[in-house]
């Protein structure tokens, strides 16, 4: 039977570690001269003292290609998705209005962390302008594994990796 | 001042108060708009001066990049719709981008209308989600056939089993063979009337053959909470669509282990 998403189920899989298990998409790398018009990199997700087992976990990142002369410029988006739902997300907006327990608590601006509560769902954000630094789609691929407790496998996305 | 000047007065300053504006450059201007669609996520344009009298207004890809992050899947059929609800209002795509090119005189309109689309676009069609196509209704079917080869059930597509009064047919069928058989139906659209139409089948199956489980998969994110009380009451294994990778394990507990191949 269908069960809704708790805060702590959510904390509990955020604090287990985690690996990729598949790269379900990956066209961040185009082999050819024709860039896609928006870059994503998507992968099942398990954890590591369970390997075998399906866990309905995805990590989604993706980037939009600009519009020539219209600025800013699209940022990266990423979320980690649980049962199709957002449980966690990073991306950046010029206002971001936050909830907590149904109440508006301010507006944060930038880059900010949907945390998912059980009153407000994803709508509730954390303002994390202080410890983005570099915001090219492989480091902040990297930085939401790092943050979510998600091992890759090699450095495919490793800042400096060849 | 007359009421409705104080009321009109009211409301622009509000409007004014809660709209954010910064200029990027000397061509490029961000506008954050008091209008909220999915996850609580503001409407935000961007304004680009192309010449004196000529204006492109933008999203930034945030409109279809916010219910991406959320995780609703924009397919072909889908964002056929949004195309259609943009090219309403004068909008284009330029690849995820919702684009509106303006000459002066109409900017100010055409933002408004720009963000009515937006928020039409993340709410109405994204949030509820409304009347799938039959591409996506086959998605479930896909996702359960996937498990059963998976797992090596031997089981066959479409089979019309008897019941006590007529004849229904289910999308899969695990012959019993001795053990436990499984009669599993696909709901992509599982409304009241449907949910409650398979309450009689269900029964009417079981009664003709009490040695088959009767399963329901069900659209989870569509399916209203009558429909899902029906479903789980009637069926011996209710399957939500977000628990149809866990489909194995449940028929297994309920057993309905999958066929031991001969080596």
């Amino acid at each position: 039977m269908f069960q809704p998403i708790t805060e702590a189920e959510v904390a509990r899989i955020l604090v287990r570690r985690k690996f990729v298990h598949k790269v379900v998409e990956d066209n961040t790398k185009p082999k050819g001269p024709v860039q896609p018009f928006e870059k994503r990199f998507v992968c099942d997700i398990r954890f590591v003292d369970m390997p075998a087992a399906a866990v309905q976990l995805q990590f989604f990142a993706r980037q939009e290609q600009a519009i020539s002369g219209v600025l800013p410029r699209p940022l990266p988006g990423l979320s980690l998705l649980w049962r199709g739902v957002r449980i966690r997300g990073v991306n950046w907006a010029w206002r971001h209005d936050s909830l907590l327990h149904g109440v508006q608590q301010g507006h944060i601006k930038g880059w900010h962390e949907k945390v998912w509560t059980n009153s407000d769902g994803d709508k509730h954000i954390k303002d994390i302008n202080g410890e983005v630094k570099n915001t090219d789609l492989p480091t902040m691929i990297k930085f939401c594994c790092d943050r979510w407790n998600i091992e890759f496998k090699d450095d495919q996305f490793r800042l400096g990796g060849t | 001042m007359s009421l409705q000047d104080q009321i009109l007065t009211n409301y622009l300053d509000a409007q004014r108060g809660l709209t954010e504006i910064e200029q990027v450059d000397e061509n490029n201007v961000v506008l954050s708009l008091p209008l909220h669609f999915s996850a609580n996520t503001r409407v935000e344009l961007t304004v680009t001066r192309v010449t004196d009298s000529y204006f492109v207004i933008s999203d930034m890809a945030q409109t279809l990049g916010e219910l991406k992050d959320a995780g609703y899947g924009l397919g072909g059929k889908l964002k056929e719709k949004i195309l259609m609800i943009g090219k309403a209002a004068g909008l284009e795509f330029a690849g995820n981008h919702l684009v509106k090119k303006v000459s002066a005189k109409e900017l100010g309109e055409a933002i408004h209308q720009f963000a009515d689309v937006a928020k039409t676009i993340g709410d109405a069609y994204l949030t509820y989600s409304t009347k799938r196509s039959s591409a996506e209704e086959d998605e479930l079917v896909t996702r359960v056939r996937r498990v059963f080869t998976e797992k090596q059930y031997r089981y066959q597509e479409k089979q019309q089993l008897s019941g006590a009064i007529e004849s229904h047919t289910v999308d899969f069928y695990v012959a019993p063979n001795g053990t436990r058989g499984l009669a599993l139906a696909v709901l992509p659209n599982p409304s009241q009337i449907v949910a409650e139409a398979w309450g009689f089948k269900t029964r009417d199956i079981k009664q003709e053959h009490p040695n088959v489980t009767m399963s329901i998969v069900y659209d989870s994110a569509k399916a209203k909470d009558i429909s899902k009380t029906i479903l789980n009451k009637v069926a011996d294994v209710p399957i939500p669509s977000n628990a149809i990778e866990e489909l194995a394990t449940i028929l297994e507990k309920a057993g309905i282990p999958p066929h031991k191949r001969k080596t």
